[in-house]
């Protein structure tokens, strides 16, 4: 039943109850799915197929088609009336694509910004390599200062003791 | 003493030890029970429990799963009545 071309119906997620069309079938019981999100609110998307519920409505598209090749084959088919959709405006079709572009440039930030950080962690690791090097020496040195001072307590402790006593 | 409205059961009973060692019960309001899918009556995951003052602080997006039926029904039931009402839109035609 699920190939390219059939519409379905997601039965899971935010998207749950909303139409959309298969565009590609994967490996492992995958599809890769859109509305597109102008259309039903469905964003083009890797699915599975216990995730979708087809339908007996078909649309003659291509594989691997792009939302605005989905879009017209609808007005060609009439399935905005059939599915009692909207059909989406110019200005709907941009706020899907402009959310996208938000989305794909959000992405490549982020990869920018994780691979520096990686490299900032191979010189920090140096440099800590480097101090804690350094400060052992300095340990071993403060060691002996530390025991000076505990000798000085000891008879300051038997002092308070022996006033209690006397008290 | 706790005061006469506090002596009704709308209120649940603690058992708190002081730092003194002595037991003294605390009067504290009752929380409502476990959000439960309409259907199958299973506790659903997702929706929070605590007073009423409690949970309008919550967003919106913290209160239901952000589904159809969020909060009502559980996943699979939603899917049941997804799935059935598609098949009744296509029964016909």
């Amino acid at each position: 039943m699920i190939e390219v071309g059939r519409i379905c119906v997601k039965t899971a997620g935010r998207e749950a109850g909303k139409y959309c069309v298969v565009v590609d079938v994967l490996d492992d019981g995958m599809v890769l799915v859109t509305g597109p999100k102008a259309a039903t609110h469905v964003k083009r998307r890797k699915c599975s197929i216990h995730h979708i519920e087809p339908t007996p409505e078909t649309v003659k598209v291509k594989k691997n088609a792009t939302d605005d090749e989905v879009i017209a084959a609808y007005k060609q088919t009439g399935v905005f009336k059939k599915l009692e959709l909207k059909e989406p405006n110019a200005k709907d079709i941009e706020k899907a694509k402009d959310s996208e572009r938000k989305r794909a440039t959000a992405a490549k930030t982020e990869k920018k910004q994780a691979k520096p950080a990686e490299k900032k962690d191979e010189t920090k690791v140096e440099e800590k390599v480097k101090k804690e090097e350094t400060p052992k020496t300095e340990e071993k040195k403060a060691e002996p200062r530390k025991e000076e001072p505990q000798t000085e307590k000891k008879p300051a402790v038997k002092k308070k003791t022996k006033k209690k006593a006397k008290k | 003493m706790p005061t006469p409205a506090q002596r009704s059961r709308s209120f649940a009973r603690k058992r708190v030890t002081t730092p003194g060692g002595t037991v003294k019960i605390h009067y504290t309001k009752k929380k409502p029970g476990i959000a439960r899918c309409a259907e199958c009556k299973k506790p659903l995951h997702g929706v929070p429990r605590g007073l009423p003052s409690e949970i309008a602080k919550l967003t919106k997006t913290q209160k239901r799963p952000d589904r159809p039926y969020g909060g009502n029904l559980c996943p699979p039931c939603t899917r049941k009545h997804i799935k059935s009402k598609n098949m009744e839109r296509w029964e016909n035609d």
